[in-house]
């Protein structure tokens, strides 16, 4: 009985350090910072309250720099790598979390994810996120655009830490859950555009047939009369070279939100999207 | 003025002979015999002398029933088997008789410079193009099916049209930009090295017998379109190749059609050109200097058989290559059908996709 309560006495003082450490962490993290003035000081306060709430109820880390430049680096990616790693950003052991960076010299965004975040902020969800982020940033609405991360994270991670729902492409996809019926949720098709395709379309095919119907038409070429080419001069001349260099997305890259858009994954546990706004 | 007809009568029993696209010869409609069209030319020769005069055709004018424009137009002739006077357009050079149904030709159409140089048989039959009619409604769902199960054919002519065959060399000078593009990958980056050229082509090109009809009453979307012919088929012209078809002599002269036909020749040596800047990813013409640097024009007769049915008080013209078969025309359009084509496709289409991505 004893030896019950010291066990039982043990892995409560367990939880509620991990709790506590936990609470101070998240009371001591900086969620977000504006090194370039983009927020208010309230707006900084309202979106840090909302990063250290997740924190505590998500157990995730969700993050946002707005930086003046990329500090010497070449490319969005490896900075807010960088960032992720050199502020020991994320929650918990593996230091899970997600960081959306944003550099104003070239108008650069970066979201960079780690760890157990990365099983909730797959690929085509952190996509999902920059349509909606650089449309924002794109028309200058910063404050509409921080606070529409924080709140996608916020329901991404509500929709996976209670309903168990793992995003995939554009549906949900539900995996067992404890003690409920896995159940496809759709997201709506519109069903506007579908039918403006099919009306387009049905015209083309239908034009296609009505054409069958006149088969009659000047012609303005006399190919099928000419006997003979005959070459008096054929000169190739080299003039000059012209080289351009394009960034490439990667391969498995799609559904991008904007052009000239990239995602790098490293050994190192980062999935990392990056483009211009 | 003196006008002369004349019909081919079978030197055996008297009957009208007309041309047999299957035997390629002349046969008589009593007897079947055949004959060569060189064989009747030789035997019409004298006959063609005797044909009857006949007065000039102002005599329309004179009853005042005729403006003189309208009499300038028509020409009378007297038909050699029943004596019926045949009254018709004034460059009518084959026809038959309305009367006794013989076919009737009026050599001084195909005297001198009006002398065809070639004449293209006909190699179908009448039969041929009523069948080739009714294949040509199927498969085109929006033709209205009173159209095709209740209108008759109102006419099915032989004609031989007046064309205008041009042979013409054409010299070519011609400068292009090209660009040629290799891309390699260099880290995260995709490099393309474009490599400019300045390109030039000279050329001869030779176009032989390019056809331009010389009829106005033919239409051109309609003469074009019943294109091409197979002119190793043609042979010399000999007026008992029109026995038993229709034919007008031409009223459209080869300096008119030229224009067109040269626009033709034009384009397609530009095409033809272009062709041969090859191996490039880009090739820009900058410069084109196209001329045309001789020619000439052949007058030629070629063989369709013209189907003309009306519907709904509206008239439907189709042509058939009498040589090769191909049929054109245009088909009235069912509006009902069209709309209702459009909202059924419309409707699959929508069902289909927005099941998939509602999977």
């Amino acid at each position: 009985m004893n030896m019950k309560k010291i066990v039982l006495g043990t892995l409560c003082a367990g939880c509620a350090a991990i709790f506590l450490t936990a609470d101070i962490k998240a009371d001591s993290e900086e969620f977000v910072r504006d090194e370039y003035g983009l927020l208010s000081t309230d707006e900084v306060q309202e979106l840090n309250s909302y990063g250290a709430e997740l924190y505590e109820n998500r157990q995730c880390g969700v993050y946002l720099r707005v930086t003046n430049d990329l500090a010497g680096y070449t490319y969005a990616d490896d900075y807010v790598e960088n960032v992720y790693v050199v502020e020991e950003l994320g929650y918990g052991d593996d230091h899970s979390g997600i960081l959306l960076l944003v550099s104003m010299e070239e108008h650069d965004y970066a979201i960079t994810v780690y760890g157990s975040a990365y099983d909730v902020f797959t690929d085509p969800v952190v996509d999902d996120i920059e349509e909606d982020l650089v449309r924002y940033l794109s028309s200058g609405n910063w404050y509409r655009a921080f606070r529409t991360y924080y709140e996608e994270c916020d329901r991404i991670l509500e929709n996976y830490t209670y309903h168990e729902i793992e995003y995939d492409t554009d549906d949900f996809i539900v995996i067992d859950g404890p003690g409920s019926e896995p159940e496809p949720e759709h997201r709506g098709v519109d069903p506007l555009p579908v039918g403006i395709g099919s009306l387009v379309t049905s015209l083309m095919i239908c034009l296609g047939l009505r054409s069958k119907n006149k088969t009659t038409g000047v012609k303005h070429s006399a190919g099928s009369y000419l006997e003979d080419v005959r070459l008096t001069k054929k000169l190739d001349i080299f003039t000059h070279n012209t080289v351009s260099r394009v960034k490439v997305a990667d391969s498995s890259d799609h559904n991008r939100p904007s052009g000239g858009v990239t995602t790098s994954y490293h050994s190192s546990g980062f999935h990392t999207h990056s483009g211009k706004f | 003025m003196a006008e002369q007809v004349t019909n081919y009568q079978c030197p055996n029993c008297g009957g009208p002979l007309h041309f047999d696209s299957a035997t390629q010869q002349l046969k008589c409609d009593y007897c079947d015999s055949l004959f060569t069209p060189q064989e009747v030319e030789d035997y019409y020769s004298e006959a063609n002398q005797q044909a009857l005069s006949v007065e000039s055709n102002n005599w329309e004018s004179e009853t005042g029933q005729w403006t003189e424009e309208e009499a300038a137009n028509l020409a009378a002739y007297n038909c050699p088997s029943c004596g019926a006077r045949l009254i018709c357009d004034s460059h009518t050079g084959a026809s038959s008789c309305p009367y006794c149904g013989n076919p009737t030709i009026v050599p001084m159409q195909f005297d001198g410079a009006l002398k065809p140089r070639y004449v293209l048989p006909f190699q179908l039959e009448k039969e041929e193009a009523v069948r080739r009619l009714q294949q040509f409604y199927k498969g085109k769902p929006f033709v209205p099916k009173a159209f095709t199960e209740t209108n008759h054919i109102e006419e099915i002519k032989g004609v031989y049209v007046p064309f205008w065959l041009y042979d013409a060399t054409v010299e070519a000078r011609m400068t292009y930009h090209a660009t040629r593009a290799t891309t390699h990958r260099e880290g995260d980056y995709s490099v393309t090295t474009t490599s400019h050229f300045q390109v030039a082509r000279n050329g001869i090109l030779t176009f032989e017998k390019v056809p331009a009809d010389a009829s106005s009453k033919m239409p051109d979307e309609y003469m074009d379109a019943v294109e091409p012919f197979d002119y190793s088929r043609l042979v010399p012209f000999q007026m008992s190749y029109l026995a038993g078809y229709m034919a007008d002599r031409y009223d459209i002269d080869k300096d008119e059609d030229e224009k067109r036909t040269n626009e033709r020749m034009y384009n397609s040596t530009i095409s033809a050109m272009n062709r041969t800047v090859s191996g490039y990813s880009t090739a820009v013409p900058q410069r084109q200097d196209i001329r045309f640097i001789s020619g000439n024009a052949s007058y030629a007769f070629l063989p369709v058989w013209v189907l003309s049915t009306r519907w709904n008080g509206k008239p439907y013209l189709f042509v058939m290559n009498g040589q090769s078969g191909k049929m054109i025309g245009d088909l009235p359009v069912d509006n009902g059908k069209f709309l209702l084509y459009f909202l059924v496709i419309a409707a699959l289409l929508f069902a289909a996709i927005f099941g998939i991505l509602s999977m």
